[in-house]
């Protein structure tokens, strides 16, 4: 079944999502297909699980709402990204408002939660990485986030978020070597 | 080479640490709950799916909907209270728009009247009463009414009379005293 569902290619979920009588069916196959690769994505950008599921659902029922005018200028897959990065950094500015006032205020606060976070099972060097990505830049976040736990290749990142190959490199570059000056630290 | 393959040269070259991490595979250490994805399909799908259609009601069905509400209990008490509002409301303001004249137990006869200014004859002038009975005799009472009669002009009304009305005047009348 599992199968079945990953060899269904987007033009024909596309094809059933715009039939009519069909459209049910279609949207449950692109869940089927993209809900825990998105649910991930997301994931690694808020961190907690709750929040995560509450920007996932968020994120799918604007997809349902949107996908009749979907074009096809770009592939379903960078739209869908597309959709659940915005919902996710949206989500981010909003908890950021209300939460801690700096970057190594809110790397705090997060660690304690993910101590004390049930959906959340990482040893000291998991939460010390965690802790590493907080205090980066937003678009450096992002960056690292979609390359080192996606494995997204540049070109794939660059259509989802419209920044340009070189400055993605730049940013992971930077990234990486903040993260790695952190967890050098921690280590030592 | 495959991405992931990219990946871990271009750690291996900046990050040796990092890329121990990634080589160990273990992940961020995130969980979700057990049946999650599932379930984040039902939810999700019970999200964007429209409601079950609501059945058509006809003029007819909604008029016996009212009618059947307007008829329990506490609504037909209600209703039946505003009703009596109304009623003694309206008899009220009929009763309140009639004149006295138009009761008949207020209206005064002619006896009535005259016990009256019997009863108060010191309360009038004697001239005004003279003149008035007189007028009615002309059929000026009006006119007498409109001007009450001083000296001058009891005065010009001799002088304007001729000797016929004068003694028409005091035809039948007698002085005796």
């Amino acid at each position: 079944m599992q199968t079945a569902v990953a060899d269904i290619t987007d033009e024909q979920i596309l094809a059933l999502v715009k039939e009519n009588g069909q459209q049910e069916r279609g949207f449950r196959l692109l869940l089927q297909k993209y809900q825990e690769r998105l649910y991930w994505h997301i994931r690694h950008m808020v961190v907690e699980h709750e929040d995560a599921n509450d920007v996932a659902q968020n994120c799918f029922i604007k997809v349902f709402r949107g996908i009749q005018r979907f074009e096809g200028k770009s592939s379903l897959y960078t739209w869908l990204y597309r959709i659940a990065t915005n919902e996710s950094i949206t989500f981010l500015k909003k908890k950021k408002k209300r939460g801690a006032d700096s970057l190594d205020d809110e790397a705090l606060l997060l660690a304690e939660r993910l101590k004390a976070d049930v959906y959340f099972d990482g040893n000291d060097i998991q939460l010390a990485l965690q802790k590493a990505i907080q205090l980066l830049p937003e678009k450096q976040r992002i960056v690292f986030q979609m390359r080192y736990f996606q494995e997204m290749s540049y070109q794939q990142i660059s259509e989802i978020l419209g920044t340009s190959v070189g400055g993605l490199k730049a940013s992971y570059h930077h990234a990486v070597k903040k993260i790695e000056r952190s967890l050098t630290e921690t280590e030592g | 080479m495959s991405e992931k393959e990219n990946i871990k040269t271009e750690l291996e070259d900046l990050a040796p640490t990092l890329a121990k991490l990634k080589a160990e595979n273990l992940g961020t250490g995130f969980q979700v709950p057990p049946s999650y994805f599932r379930q984040l399909t039902t939810d999700i799908l019970a999200e964007v799916q429209p409601s079950s259609p609501v059945p058509s009601v006809t003029w007819y069905d909604r008029l016996i909907r009212q009618l059947s509400t307007l008829l329990q209990a506490r609504p037909a008490l209600a209703l039946a209270s505003v009703i009596v509002l109304i009623l003694a409301g309206m008899w009220f303001l009929r009763t309140n728009s009639l004149s006295s004249n138009d009761v008949p137990g207020l209206a005064l006869n002619n006896e009535e009247l005259e016990a009256y200014v019997l009863a108060h004859i010191e309360d009038f002038d004697t001239d005004l009463l003279i003149d008035i009975y007189t007028a009615e005799e002309e059929g000026k009472t009006e006119e007498i009414m409109e001007s009450p009669l001083l000296e001058e002009n009891l005065d010009n009304l001799l002088l304007e009379m001729d000797e016929e009305e004068f003694e028409s005047l005091f035809e039948g009348e007698s002085f005796d005293e």
